[in-house]
């Protein structure tokens, strides 16, 4: 199986919107992702809401069920509205994906059907009473729901402790905001903002699109075109920040769990070339990235203190954080495991057959993407927000390149940041004290 | 292969009944992936291949996906599943990272509460309890009770194979045969309790660190259906029901979603095996009575407020399309294909049973799965 050689052709239908087309008719769903990005300002709150409500129907589909029914019609064809944070910017994203024609009768015609509806979700919403941009009930349903899944996130303790370590570890920067502000931002917010809110995204956001699958790429651009060319200049979104790393932090907070959360965050200056990234991604990798990584072996195999512990790298933002689930006593013990490892490939570079596994599960991965839309999406996306644009076969070269020496010398670009514990309180978990028997 | 978390109670070859703790399955699937002179771990590593297993309360599955080494990445699976090397300091030594894995599981409610469903659902039967077990179960595991379960089942003709990808299935299947050990070994006889056909209980619940109620409600069937061809067509029409009563494009789910008694956490679903079957609807609430009452009339109402045909087709048509949406990658396909040997059915029958299933059919499904007495609710409360 061979290495895809190809990047995206890149086409920009209207102003401050690039597409990147990838039509693959070997896959069986097509699917189309457009990304709306804004500063973490103050509207984003608003904008958050703004998705919950515009998912709920349309004016020309003015309930959920009825656009439910119609998404059913076009054979479980799908289209999903949600904000959130994205690197240090608030992304609002439209997602659509359909079955490709060759397994539907001759006659049907899903991809216009689908993008007529989904324009009209954003472009045309259903509007409440009296002038009101909003239907007021649609709109308080939806803020009382938001405002809950708000307040329960910590129901899922994994989730909520990588918000916390985040939040605290990039206090002061985008990064460690939350997307939805906060309860009290979604509590004061009118119809009024958000309708300001949908203007600006509509007019002034710069917006990133990838089809991938059985697709007409020409519709899509002429899509895009029809309802964007009007645009005037976009919004320019501010640098991600990269602010110097000061002392070691660390941070502990208690709920009551069973299961005590680890993360630890390192922080790295962007790598020069590409072939410096590649470098770094395999230091990642040979540390913690799956069960070929020092950490598994160690942690898991070796001492037996995690189920998992995996490293990963948060490119756009220039991190690597460490992540596990582990008994609360053993902090200390897996925090140090953690130090020596990282300390151990930076001095000493990794072994022959870290080289080796590393590698060669690297380049696995690189050539089952073809296998997958989602995969090759989500890999092309994230080489064009990088400014990289490698294909496959590019990395593929720079990965049998790369010596232990680069990858040593990526490793010393990582600086201790912040290490975290979510530890059980003095409330255990009280449900899993007494498991079900 | 055919041996499950459930499998906890079985008759060896040699007239030897057993009975192991809970989490046995699941801790031997551990222990294969430690191989006999070279972790499993390694083996996979040096081929670059993606692997892991799964336990489930009926069969334990291994695989692996791989780009450029096919046959020999089949060579390794079908090594470590039947060669292992179980020895009490290696069994000794996963038990930390079971425990762990079993703690894991401890803090998400969505887990918890569906077992707690099974208890009430069930009085006896062996999916009441979590595939791994407990950490109790998991520290008393020992390993001759796993080399027993590893004798008893891990044998060529419990074991079903799928593959999808691009090769030539001529010469994959010369390369197999020398692979397997003899087919020939008797493997040993499950014994489940006798199940009730009614549940346990009608309302469970247990304080959990929630911040709201989680409400499961279940309608069992009285008894299952066994593996084949009717249980395919009992889980496409239960599915379709499901969707026909509790969908957002249903009235039903309008009605709940506009008064507030539902939000997105809402969801509908079908779950069986040979021997079991039944609905879960679940979702978090502000009050869990309300939740269950509104849920239940709903249930019980849908089909008299008037099902259309129309509705019927569409969903039909969204079925389809999520079917044929699911096979987009190999691993799927493989994964579709292992699931219909397992069932016993041939792979992507279920398309062909969707084609088939008529209005009618529908209709009648959907007047025997809501019975009141054959329904249970379990709740997680927030702990004070």
């Amino acid at each position: 199986m061979a290495f895809l050689q190809t990047i995206p052709e890149l086409r920009q239908p209207a102003p401050g919107v690039e597409l990147l087309c990838l039509p693959e008719p070997r896959f069986k769903r097509a699917q189309l992702s457009l990304g709306f990005e804004m500063p973490m300002d103050k509207k984003r709150a608003a904008r958050t809401l703004l998705a919950e409500v515009l998912s709920q129907g349309s004016a020309s589909y003015p309930s959920r069920l009825k656009l439910t029914q119609a998404l059913q019609d076009l054979y479980g064809a799908s289209c999903s509205i949600y904000a959130d944070r994205a690197a240090e910017y608030h992304r609002f994203s439209l997602q659509l994906g359909w079955v490709g024609d060759r397994f539907l009768p001759a006659e049907e015609m899903v991809q216009p059907r689908l993008f007529g509806l989904a324009r009209g979700l954003l472009d045309q919403p259903k509007r409440g009473a009296n002038g009101s941009p909003f239907d007021v009930e649609t709109m308080e349903r939806e803020r009382s729901a938001l405002l809950k899944r708000v307040r329960e996130r910590k129901d899922d303790r994994p989730s909520y402790a990588e918000e916390r370590f985040l939040a605290q570890m990039c206090a002061g920067e985008p990064y460690g905001l939350l997307a939805w502000d906060s309860e009290d931002a979604l509590h004061e917010l009118s119809a009024d903002q958000l309708e300001v809110a949908r203007l600006d995204l509509l007019a002034s956001a710069p917006i990133t699109a990838i089809v991938v699958g059985p697709c007409d790429v020409d519709l899509v651009e002429t899509w895009l075109a029809d309802w964007f060319s009007t645009r005037g200049e976009v919004r320019s979104l501010p640098p991600i920040q990269h602010p110097p790393v000061g002392k070691l932090r660390e941070f502990r907070e208690e709920l009551p769990m069973e299961q005590a959360q680890f993360h630890y965050g390192f922080r790295y200056a962007q790598p020069e070339s590409p072939r410096s990234f590649e470098a770094l991604g395999l230091a990642c990798a040979i540390l913690g990235g799956g069960a070929h990584g020092r950490l598994f072996r160690v942690v898991r195999e070796e001492k037996s203190l995690a189920y998992g512990i995996y490293a990963m790298l948060r490119a756009r933002k220039g991190l690597m954080t460490v992540a596990a689930g582990i008994d609360a006593e053993a902090y200390q013990q897996v925090r140090a495991e953690v130090e020596n490892q990282l300390l151990d490939l930076q001095q000493n570079g990794p072994t022959a057959e870290e080289m080796e596994f590393a590698i060669v599960n690297r380049l696995d991965r690189l050539r089952a993407l073809a296998d997958s839309g989602s995969r090759l999406a989500n890999y092309h996306l994230r080489e064009h927000q990088l400014g990289f644009k490698r294909t496959p076969a590019f990395r593929a070269a720079d990965l049998q390149s790369l010596s232990p020496q680069e990858v040593a010398t990526a490793a010393q670009s990582l600086v201790a940041d912040s290490v975290y514990l979510l530890a059980p309180g003095k409330n255990q978990n009280p449900a899993a004290a007494s498991t079900p028997s | 292969m055919r041996f499950g978390s459930t499998d906890t109670h079985f008759q060896l070859p040699n007239g030897e009944i057993l009975e192991v703790p809970p989490g046995s399955a699941h801790y031997l699937e551990h222990k294969l992936f430690e191989g006999r002179e070279e972790k499993v771990f390694d083996r996979f590593g040096r081929l670059g291949a993606e692997f892991n297993g799964g336990t489930s309360f009926r069969s334990t599955n291994y695989h692996f996906t791989t780009t450029n080494h096919y046959l020999s990445c089949l060579e390794v699976l079908l090594d470590f599943v039947q060669h292992p090397e179980i020895t009490e300091e290696r069994v000794e030594k996963e038990r930390g990272i079971i425990e762990q894995e079993v703690r894991m599981y401890a803090d998400h409610p969505g887990f918890f509460g569906t077992f707690l469903l099974h208890q009430a659902l069930y009085h006896r039967h062996g999916i009441r309890i979590e595939p791994g077990g407990s950490v109790e179960d998991v520290r008393r595991i020992q390993a001759s009770e796993l080399q027993a379960c590893f004798e008893g089942f891990y044998r060529p003709r419990a074991m079903r194979l799928a593959l999808a990808g691009d090769f030539d299935p001529e010469q994959i299947l010369s390369h197999l045969a020398p692979l397997l050990d003899a087919p020939d070994l008797p493997i040993a006889e499950k014994i489940y309790p006798l199940e009730p056909s009614h549940p346990a209980a009608d309302w469970l619940e247990k304080p959990f660190a929630v911040t709201r109620p989680h409400v499961w409600m279940g309608w069992r069937e009285p008894y299952g259906l066994a593996n084949g061809y009717a249980r395919l067509r009992q889980r496409v029409l239960s599915s379709l029901v499901l969707d026909l009563a509790f969908d957002p494009a249903s009235a039903t789910h309008e009605k709940l979603y506009r008064d507030g008694e539902i939000d997105d956490s809402f969801q509908a679903y079908w779950s069986s095996d040979e021997d079991w079957g039944h609905v879960v609807v679940s979702g978090v609430c502000d009050d869990a009575k309300t939740f269950a009452k509104s849920v239940a009339d709903a249930a019980a109402h849908f089909v008299d407020q008037g099902l259309h045909e129309e509705d019927f087709l569409r969903l039909k048509r969204a079925a389809w399309g999520g079917l044929v949406s699911g096979l987009q990658t190999p691993a799927a396909l493989a994964n579709s294909i292992l699931n219909a040997m397992l069932e016993k059915v041939p792979p992507f029958a279920t398309l062909d049973v969707l084609g088939e299933i008529e209005f009618a059919d529908v209709l009648a499904r959907a007047q025997e799965m809501f019975h009141p007495e054959r329904q249970a609710v379990a709740v997680l409360t927030p702990a004070t």
